[in-house]
């Protein structure tokens, strides 16, 4: 019988960054998928990033994770959204070249030492004593591990809808995992279901660009990854054009045709993602909706046409498709579907992501009800890091909501749960201002360099990139500017024409309309610093008040953080707290008060409860009562 | 379940019964060693909730401390849930602190304030916010102050606060969908409507923190300290209010060597009257500390009765009066109108712009009432605008806090920074609003809760 550290089931973007992780963490791992071909594909829009998402993929990088060294090998066109906003809500995207993505990832996990490929299906899960101990696979192998990663996106009991006709899928043309589905439940976790969708694919050739608006991508791509020093690839544009009026008549002329408004389809698709028939008939009064047709590589005619996701009959579809400027000639090669799912609602997984009811099996990705490849790939990454570290015996990495997007959507998901497939947005970070795509090396670059994810290099050269940062802040702070005919030229240079009273450089780039840059023009064009180091140098002089909040938001929270709900502790029983909030702290379990804060449905007078409990905060006799109680 | 803890539960100096709770395992045991029933019995074992009439003697000698009625509350049917003997003894401070003496020496420990409610309150038997309410109607002092303490429980303040929160909400929720979908081509509010909707949230919570002043004076009272030189006649004018000879009234100047604070309810407020050291420019050494109260005692005034002698003329003693006044909320009285006027009235009010003098004469009682319906008037500022009241300290500040992110928000908003500035703020003020409406957790919720209690409630 072969035996491995780790088995990753499942080859998406999750299972990917889980095998590379325990792999490189020299665990001897599997990576067990349905078909090689297909590992890290893009089944839904050929892009990675976007505002929040950026943000992910820059963490996963920071903890050496592949999808940002991935993307900037492969992206055909960069941009960062809201570049006209400030430096935490900038996110950046990147158009793919899907085939070449896939390739790409492909090569990275075949190249990797202690990984094995295995296409075969996994089947079953070995499970005794509440403890993994490994999977069988549907000839019949038993695979043994010490830890397993479940990694199956859309695939367990996937169902996927065209119209009025449905037929067991994971996705378009690929057979669903119903036996692996059923292993679960037999392993007693509660399964929910869940929908998502993807819009038709298009004929490049079909398409009249000329009625659309040309959007071409940044001048200068800006990589994902902090290894990255610039993008080489020739860049390619998208276009934009819009539904109309008509549109909007086929759709509603049609909806009876619908599997989500015909009954066919009942559980809960995203709301941020709607279908365009969901657009429709929730925003009747908005005549015109965005699409962007996206190219799905260099090498291949398919254009994604963003905006458009929809499981109408085929037929309608293709009314629909036509009644766009620039698409009235377009062929559809695939048409768009729904899909519709199991999920292991994730309340039932420590923050590790290991599950609570079997001791070693860990969930990541859609099985967990997220949505989008790069919360796949932040799970699979803990994921694969917690497994290891597990086998290892080694103590578990949780990272926090003040240190990352990661931590913010780990902990999302095993505190409140999730009622649609999860996404992730910068609002759902509380401390936003200090979780930026540009300081992702220094928020977590260290615990991936000791966790032997990152290079001794790579880790060195960050540290040195903060530590010129700091001493340039320095010498700003210390470099006084004065009301002098000297001074005040160089300041002419940057459109200022007067200055009332001394101030410092530092001062000068807190001004809004001074940038470092045109600050060091002016003043010493010799002591230019890295471009990177510039960048965080003026974000930090810049919004320095802000930050500063943001970081005494964060010592508030940690004191509450701090409190440890004891593993074992009773909350039945306890005088003054509701059913309903036992029951949901029952379920949860949360680790910290914190934790226990954040569950939808405890009370602020349950959480003052429980910290006189756990704490027993009155000043005197405190360790007689606490034996008293007991 | 904890140790077994005691205290006078009635206010100090007040009634004519004084009430003692003894709450925790030993309550009874405690009780049992110092109570003797009037019905002899071999040993005391009261029933559960009834009243026992008896004699509280002290156990080393057995002298009679008190004829007393005592009633044992068993757990958890009691005010804590535990185990609760309460004591009604009779009034007088010497009394109940005598038998408080000895239920401590027995081996109680001393209650901290706000520690039975703090019990109960851990053992379930208020939540949070009815703990909260329970301590406005505690310290109601007068109808009007139960009013606003019932308005309160009746969640009309929280409809207000509810409204603000979601106005809040949906300015939050505009500036994070331009964040956070910068491609749909979504139309957002233009920044003069944000600044709208935030100015419009602003101005109610300044309203609502205006409340709080008067708020304050109808449930804790306000503070009137009485001013003025040596021998204007400060102290008569407090008897004549009280209606009661507490300070010695005599023509030496500087004989009110202390503070000296007396309650009076004028209509529906309770007003704490401070009489204060006379103001002497030249005091003698004695009088120094009594000069430093008065400034102390003006500083804490929510109004300054400045009294002047009609029968003088001004001289420097009325000057470091006008002085010390400077920038005060103050009632201008001018005492001694049975005299002949001396005293420059024209050119005294043109240095008090806008005043208006209330002439009397204490030691005749002439004009008193009107001197009552101008102190009145003056204190609430008038007729009570805002008909909900703001009572409790804890949600003034976390008003403020919110007033005051608001209008950093607005600062961002006139900088032209992007929205997730704005968006902090205008967040951070929400979660203000949500600390006071139970929504947010907020650490220090337990200790300023508990702390409001006064000991032993």
């Amino acid at each position: 019988m072969i035996s491995y550290d780790v088995i990753v089931i499942g080859g998406g973007h999750a299972g990917c960054e889980a095998a590379l992780a325990a792999a490189r963490m020299g665990c001897r791992t599997a990576l067990v998928t349905l078909d090689l071909d297909k590992v890290a594909l893009m089944p839904c829009n050929p892009a990675i990033g976007g505002v929040g998402k950026g943000h992910i993929v820059r963490e996963i990088d920071a903890l050496g994770g592949e999808m940002a060294k991935c993307i900037d090998r492969t992206g055909i066109q960069f941009r960062v959204l809201n570049a006209s906003k400030g430096p935490a809500v900038r996110g950046s995207r990147a158009q793919a070249d899907k085939h070449l993505y896939k390739q790409e990832m492909r090569r990275v996990l075949e190249s990797q030492p202690g990984l094995d490929l295995l296409q075969e299906e996994a089947d079953e899960l070995v499970i005794e004593d509440r403890c993994i101990r490994g999977v069988v696979t549907a000839g019949g192998r038993e695979l043994k591990a010490g830890a397993v990663v479940i990694t199956t996106g859309t695939f367990l009991n996937g169902v996927v809808h065209v119209g009025l006709t449905h037929r067991p899928a994971g996705r378009a043309d690929e057979k669903p995992s119903t036996r692996l589905s059923r292993s679960f439940l037999a392993a007693g976790f509660r399964v929910g279901r869940l929908k998502t969708g993807t819009p038709p694919r298009l004929l490049a050739g079909s398409i009249d660009f000329s009625r659309c608006q040309v959007q071409a991508g940044d001048a200068l791509p800006k990589p994902f990854s902090f290894a990255t020093e610039r993008i080489d690839r020739p860049q390619v544009p998208c276009h934009l054009t819009a539904t109309t009026e008509q549109t909007r008549r086929v759709i509603q002329d049609n909806l009876h045709l619908s599997p989500l408004y015909s009954g066919v389809i009942e559980s809960i698709g995203p709301r941020y993602c709607p279908s365009i028939e969901d657009k429709v008939v929730k925003f009747p009064d908005k005549v015109s909706h965005n699409i962007f047709l996206e190219p799905e590589g260099l090498s291949t005619d398919w254009i994604y046409p963003n905006g458009i996701s929809t499981s109408l009959a085929e037929e309608v579809q293709r009314q629909v498709v036509r009644s766009i400027p620039g698409l009235e000639e377009a062929r559809i090669v695939q048409p768009g579907y729904a899909v519709e799912y199991d999920f292991v609602p994730p309340t039932q997984l420590h923050p590790t992501l290991e599950t609570k009811l079997v001791a070693g099996l860990f969930h990541a990705g859609q099985i967990n009800g997220t949505s989008g490849y790069e919360e796949a790939a932040g799970q699979g990454l803990m994921s694969g890091i917690n497994a290891a570290l597990k086998v290892q015996k080694r103590p578990p990495l949780v990272l926090t909501r003040m240190e990352g997007y990661i931590g913010v959507l780990i902990d999302d998901l095993v505190t409140k749960g999730t009622e649609e497939p999860y996404r992730m947005f910068t609002s759902r970070a509380e401390y936003r201002l200090i979780l930026r795509e540009d300081n992702a090396d220094q928020r977590l670059m260290v615990r991936g360099h000791a966790l032997g994810l990152v290079s001794d290099e790579a880790h060195a050269r960050c540290v040195e990139k903060y530590r010129s940062v700091e001493r340039e802040i320095g010498r700003l702070k210390a470099t006084r500017v004065l009301p002098s005919p000297g001074d005040l030229e160089r300041l002419s240079t940057m459109g200022i024409m007067e200055l009332r009273s001394p101030t410092t450089l530092e001062g000068l780039l807190k001004r809004p309309e001074v940038t470092y840059d045109r600050l060091a023009q002016a003043f010493n064009g010799d002591c230019a610093v890295q471009e990177l180091v510039a960048e965080q140098v003026e974000i930090q002089v810049k919004y320095d008040g802000f930050i500063a909040r943001q970081n005494q938001m964060v010592a508030r929270q940690k004191k509450l953080e701090g409190v440890v709900i004891p593993p074992d502790f009773v909350y039945a029983g306890v005088p003054g707290l509701s059913r309903e909030v036992v029951q949901k702290l029952e379920e949860v379990r949360p680790a910290t008060l914190g934790q226990a804060a954040r569950i939808s449905g405890v009370t602020p007078s349950a959480v003052a409860l429980l910290m006189v409990l756990i704490e027993g905060r009155r000043p005197a006799a405190d360790g007689e009562r606490q034996a008293a109680r007991a | 379940m904890s140790d077994t803890i005691a205290a006078i539960v009635t206010p100090a100096g007040e009634g004519g019964v004084g009430l003692l709770r003894i709450s925790g395992p030993e309550a009874l045991a405690l009780a049992r060693g110092l109570f003797h029933p009037a019905e002899a019995v071999v040993s005391f074992a009261p029933s559960p909730w009834r009243v026992y009439f008896g004699e509280i003697r002290d156990p080393a000698g057995g002298t009679l401390v008190d004829e007393v009625l005592l009633t044992f509350y068993k757990a958890p049917k009691s005010f804590t849930a535990e185990d609760v003997v309460e004591i009604a003894a009779h009034g007088g401070m010497y009394i109940t602190s005598r038998i408080l003496d000895l239920i401590v020496g027995a081996g109680a420990r001393l209650a901290e304030p706000g520690e039975f409610t703090r019990r109960a309150f851990q053992n379930g038997r208020i939540d949070l916010s009815q703990a909260e309410a329970v301590a406005g109607v505690i310290a109601a002092q007068s109808e009007r102050a139960l009013m606003a303490s019932l308005d309160q429980l009746k969640g009309r303040l929280s409809a207000r606060l509810n409204d603000q929160y979601e106005r809040l909400i949906a300015v939050i929720a505009q500036l994070e969908a331009s964040i956070d979908f910068p491609e749909e081509g979504l139309k957002f509010q233009k920044s003069e409507a944000l600044k709208n909707d935030i100015d419009g949230v602003a101005g109610e919570m300044d309203a609502l923190i205006e409340s709080y002043r008067q708020g304050k004076i109808i449930s804790e009272g306000a503070r009137v300290a009485i001013v003025g030189k040596p021998n204007a006649g400060k102290s008569s004018l407090l008897n004549a209010l009280l209606a009661e000879d507490r300070a010695i009234v005599t023509p030496h100047p500087g004989t009110t060597r202390d503070l000296i604070e007396e309650r009076v309810r004028i209509r529906d407020i309770h007003i704490r009257i401070i009489d204060s050291a006379g103001l002497r420019k030249h005091p003698e050494v004695i009088e120094e500390e009594g000069i430093e109260r008065t400034r102390a005692a003006l500083a804490g005034a929510d109004l300054a009765l400045m009294l002047f002698d009609a029968s003088q003329p001004l001289d420097e003693n009325d000057e470091l009066l006008l002085a010390e006044a400077a920038g005060k909320k103050k009632l201008v009285v001018l005492n001694k109108c049975d005299l002949p006027e001396r005293l420059d009235t024209a050119a005294l009010l043109g240095r008090l712009a806008g005043e208006e003098p209330v002439r009397i004469s204490a030691r005749e009682q002439t004009n008193l009432g009107a001197l009552v319906d101008a102190i009145h008037d003056r204190v609430l500022g008038g007729e009570a605008r805002e008909p909900l009241l703001l009572t409790r300290a804890r949600h003034r500040e976390q008003l403020v806090d919110a007033r005051q992110a608001l209008s950093r928000a607005g600062d961002s908003l006139g900088q032209g920074l992007s929205e997730e500035f704005i968006a902090l703020d205008v967040d951070a003020a929400a979660q203000c609003l949500g600390r006071i409406l139970g929504k947010v957790y907020s650490e220090d919720l337990l200790d300023e809760i508990f702390n409001e209690f006064c000991i032993g409630k």
